[in-house]
């Protein structure tokens, strides 16, 4: 191969277009506690080109996830860092957020990478139980599952409609439990919330579950 | 002839050499381009909401602050900041079997996503999420 060749990958290595900015790490993955209300991760990145590198913007997808800057232009050497914060809100789950991080002269951006993991320490099935307006008032079944090796100690299920009736069976060693949901009449549309708290791990958890008499389909 | 041939063998190797990382781009950037512009599983436009699902009810998964200043008449408001004092007027308002369409801020948003997510497990009817959300929804007032 003639030598020159081997030069030819240089026509496609530009130091200016390279991101000169050097990220500790691009992505956070958090676990906030139960009672937590929101988690910050910080993003610390160093300036290791010799020319300074002014930050344009910082893009969230979420608007439950900000981020912050002391400032915008760093200079060769210059140490920062983009502060996140989540809010936690009523989500659940696995949330994966980004921020995209804008650089002045750069065509693409660098985008940070926040996985928060709210825990979910047991699991309503399901959530919302319905009758037809006229049908009859069989009682509806729910199941609260506890996670393993993480027992439910206690349950007590409010209803915010007194039509609307409960009842809680235990099951095996707080594994589980059935809330049976029955309505004293089915003769008038009606919707109750049913607050549903239980005790595991230690702390008293909080549900929300809901049962609803609807019109006849239209 | 050879020097012709030699320069094809460079051009190729040039070429070579600039396709792989514009593929790798093309596939792996999280800012890559959409050439297709395809419909996601889930997703709907706003002409096929407006053609085939006039009676839906419209999710408004935007902050409260952008709800109040403006929505799609008849939505409904429903964010994960306040879930749980939201959700009953939508379970309220939602006939069994009737489509509800989730809108946010724009096509980058996911609070949309995330809010059609668990309005499906509730089993009520088909949930979309809006294509392109609320700048989708006002440009096509503007048609």
């Amino acid at each position: 191969m003639n030598a020159r060749l081997i030069f030819l990958p240089l026509l496609f290595f530009n130091p200016d277009a390279q991101a000169a900015l050097k990220w500790e790490r691009l992505r956070a993955d958090l676990a906030p506690g139960p009672k937590e209300k929101s988690i910050e991760a910080r993003f610390p990145f160093v300036n290791e080109g010799t020319t300074t590198v002014t930050i344009e913007s910082l893009k969230s997808s979420c608007g439950c996830a900000t981020a912050a800057l002391d400032k915008k232009v760093y200079a060769p050497g210059e140490k920062g860092e983009v502060r996140a914060r989540f809010d936690i809100g009523q989500r659940r789950g696995l949330q994966t957020k980004t921020i995209a991080v804008k650089i002045l002269n750069e065509p693409t951006a660098t985008i940070l990478t926040l996985a928060v993991a709210i825990a979910e320490p047991m699991k309503l099935q399901p959530a919302l139980v319905v009758w037809e307006k006229g049908e009859a008032g069989k009682p509806k079944v729910m199941t609260l599952a506890a996670l393993p090796g993480q027992p439910i100690r206690a349950v007590k299920v409010t209803s915010t409609d007194p039509r609307m009736h409960t009842t809680v069976e235990t099951g095996k060693d707080g594994e589980s439990y059935t809330i049976n949901v029955t309505p004293e009449s089915t003769e008038m549309a009606g919707f109750a919330t049913l607050t549903i708290e239980a005790e595991t791990a230690g702390t008293t958890q909080t549900l929300r579950a809901y049962a609803q008499i609807k019109p006849a389909a239209q | 002839m050879t020097r012709i041939r030699a320069a094809l063998r460079q051009f190729a190797i040039l070429a070579a050499l600039a396709i792989v990382p514009a593929v790798a781009t093309g596939l792996l950037h999280p800012k890559r381009s959409n050439f297709t512009d395809r419909i996601r599983e889930g997703e709907i436009t706003v002409a096929d909401a407006m053609r085939n699902w006039s009676d839906c009810l419209w999710i408004d998964a935007r902050t409260a602050g952008y709800f109040a200043s403006q929505h799609v008449p008849g939505a409904l408001p429903l964010n994960e900041d306040a879930w749980a004092d939201l959700l009953p007027a939508v379970l309220q308002a939602w006939p069994t079997g009737r489509p509800a369409i989730v809108y946010c801020d724009s096509q980058a948003c996911e609070a949309s996503e995330d809010v059609a997510k668990r309005l499906r497990e509730f089993g009520v009817g088909p949930v979309f999420v809006l294509k392109g959300g609320w700048p989708a929804w006002l440009a096509a007032q503007k048609k």
